[in-house]
């Protein structure tokens, strides 16, 4: 028999955590930056903590629904800008994916998710590059996208660890849901 | 044409000079309307949709550059044609979808690019042989807008000037008594920077090269530069540069040296008392004509 | 979960390569002569950075309106959503890049004064 109760609880998780990516998302719309190529990328601990709480496929789809339902939002549903959201979260999200499964004895979420920032950044840049700017000049600025987006993904993965310890020692998800022990 | 065109004047008079180039861009413009085939009401459309039917009449300044043009095909031994136009749109350089054509279709599509099949009748009547010929100027009509543009300078009293089209430029007088007009050659790989340079001395010059326009699917690079002989992209070259008396010439045959490749383009320049040129291969080497030695400096040491 | 030491000294190299490389990054800046734009692909024109104006240009989604004041440029104007393109304030140095994405137009600051040519082809 299949478990349905943890198949339900996932489902709740998931729409949880999507939730909180969307509005966590928006939020971010709303912040002024100096630039507006630099993102905090704080929808990211959504995918973190879809990551370590539920698994890969998981964070995958949490970074899937939080890009399209976000697109919906703001009416750029397959516009470019939702195509480079689209691949700059999804390469982000497996890059995360990547080194958490194979160097989880290393990196904390603070350094699993600088690796997703650094892969966010990186590929909307070459995209950028191919689609839309044919410009060499555009990689001169990549070591500033880089730096901003290696502060971002720090404070991002520091959030995360705290919330992963809370909600381990708040027993909020009761069942073994977890895959692994984090302490 | 998608070009930006640049005029550097000395001149001792600033009102003088300004009202010499706002001419001279009028002029350019008007060669503009004149050569594309863009809008649906130019002659070079007319004469693309009465392909394979009947002679179309054109203006007698069109059915000279249509001369001319075909003077070039045969000098370049088909290396260059205008009629390339029924493979180029299929390339849609100038459109953002950027497709590659099926290589089937360019092979059916090979016989409309001859440019012994276009027509010139009497009273300046062009007929295209077959239909779905088509028409491109794209390959002369930058230099043709520069001479013109220069010969409107002149007009307007001005001896020291360049016109610069981006691939083809001419030069006329000097900068200032006794300094000659410095032209640069750009860098093919390094588009900000220059590879070689040389003075302007009254003389068009052109540059062929496969950076200037491009796009890249699945991680190649496909240039504008066609071979009329294959509907393909011309290989082994990265730029051609050819000095002429005029532009259009050395623009028609920058492109022609960059189809013939290094080996038969220069022996090609050699061949031409009026031509002279650098080319540079795709790995690099920079082949120069016997007349440009000592005229020409390079500006990277390899 | 805490900080690790791989953390650490990923953050360490991190910080590292991006102080060795702002070196870099300054050295290729050069002020800017003129502003090309671009939209949809397309170039619609180059203006000299030292004439104050104001620059329209249209695409997809409407006209976008480009200052130039003072050596520098900006994106004044656009029909985009997000804004992001104005935002990103005013740009003066060669090979720098403004872009209003869901529009297509780009404007780049070129500093083409190569090697003291008066001209350069191709």
């Amino acid at each position: 028999m299949i478990d349905t109760t943890q198949d339900t609880r996932k489902i709740v998780y998931i729409s949880l955590l999507v939730a909180m990516s969307v509005v966590l998302h928006t939020l971010e719309q709303m912040i002024p930056l100096p630039s507006p190529w630099i993102k905090f990328g704080i929808s990211n601990i959504a995918t973190l903590l879809a990551l370590v709480l539920l698994g890969f496929k998981e964070a995958i789809i949490v970074t899937l629904l939080r890009v399209l339902i976000g697109s919906i939002l703001f009416g750029t549903f397959l516009s470019p800008t939702f195509m480079l959201s689209l691949m700059g979260g999804v390469s982000s999200a497996i890059v995360m994916g990547v080194f958490y499964k194979f160097f989880p004895r290393y990196f904390s979420l603070i350094g699993i998710s600088l690796f997703g920032a650094y892969a966010h950044t990186t590929v909307v840049i070459i995209l950028v590059y191919y689609f839309i700017i044919h410009h060499k000049e555009l990689f001169y600025l990549l070591p500033v996208f880089l730096f901003f987006s290696a502060v971002t993904g720090i404070i991002n993965g520091i959030i995360a660890n705290k919330l992963v310890m809370k909600v381990i020692e708040e027993k909020v998800l009761g069942l073994n849901l977890l895959q692994k022990d984090y302490y | 044409m998608g070009t930006l065109f640049d005029i550097t004047v000395s001149h001792p008079d600033v009102e003088e000079a300004r009202k010499a180039t706002d001419k001279a861009f009028d002029e350019i413009q008007r060669i503009e309307w004149l050569t594309s085939n863009f809008s649906s009401k130019s002659e070079i459309t007319k004469i693309n949709q009465n392909a394979g039917k009947l002679a179309y009449p054109v203006s007698e300044e069109l059915y000279i550059l249509l001369q001319k043009s075909i003077q070039y095909s045969q000098l370049a031994n088909g290396t260059f044609d205008i009629t390339i136009g029924a493979i180029q749109d299929l390339w849609k350089f100038e459109n953002e979808i950027r497709t590659v054509p099926a290589t089937e279709t360019i092979i059916r599509l090979l016989p409309l690019v001859d440019f012994r099949n276009i027509l010139l009748e009497e009273n300046h009547h062009v007929r295209l042989k077959i239909e779905g010929m088509k028409i491109d100027f794209g390959a002369v009509a930058k230099g043709y807008a520069v001479d013109r543009g220069i010969d409107v300078l002149k007009k307007y009293n001005i001896d020291n000037a360049i016109l610069n089209g981006g691939g083809d430029l001419k030069s006329i007088g000097e900068k200032s008594p006794g300094v000659p007009w410095k032209i640069g050659v750009r860098h093919p790989c390094k588009p900000s920077d220059v590879i070689a340079s040389l003075d302007g001395k009254n003389n068009a010059i052109a540059t062929s090269g496969d950076y200037q326009k491009y796009f890249v699917k699945d991680g190649i690079r496909y240039h504008h530069i066609l071979n009329p002989v294959t509907g393909m992209q011309a290989q082994g070259l990265q730029s051609v540069t050819i000095i002429a008396k005029e532009a259009m010439f050395a623009d028609a045959m920058a492109t022609a040296v960059f189809v013939m490749g290094a080996e038969q383009g220069m022996k090609f320049v050699k061949s031409q008392s009026q031509l002279e040129g650098v080319i540079i291969t795709a790995d690099g080497k920079k082949i120069v004509s016997s007349g440009l030695k000592g005229e020409i400096e390079f500006h990277d040491d390899n | 979960m805490t900080i690790t030491k791989g953390d650490k000294i990923l953050i360490a190299i991190v910080l590292a390569v991006n102080l060795l490389s702002i070196p870099f990054i300054f050295a290729v800046q050069k002020e800017g002569v003129d502003v090309i734009v671009e939209a949809d692909n397309k170039l619609i024109g180059k203006y000299s950075l030292k004439k104050n104006q104001l620059i329209s240009t249209l695409g997809p989604l409407g006209i976008t309106d480009i200052e130039i004041k003072d050596g520098q440029v900006r994106i004044a104007q656009s029909p985009c959503l997000h804004k992001v393109c104005i935002k990103m304030g005013w740009i003066k140095h060669s090979g720098k890049i403004a872009a209003c994405v869901p529009n297509k137009v780009v404007i780049r600051v070129s500093g083409e004064n190569l090697n003291g040519m008066d001209a350069v082809v191709g």
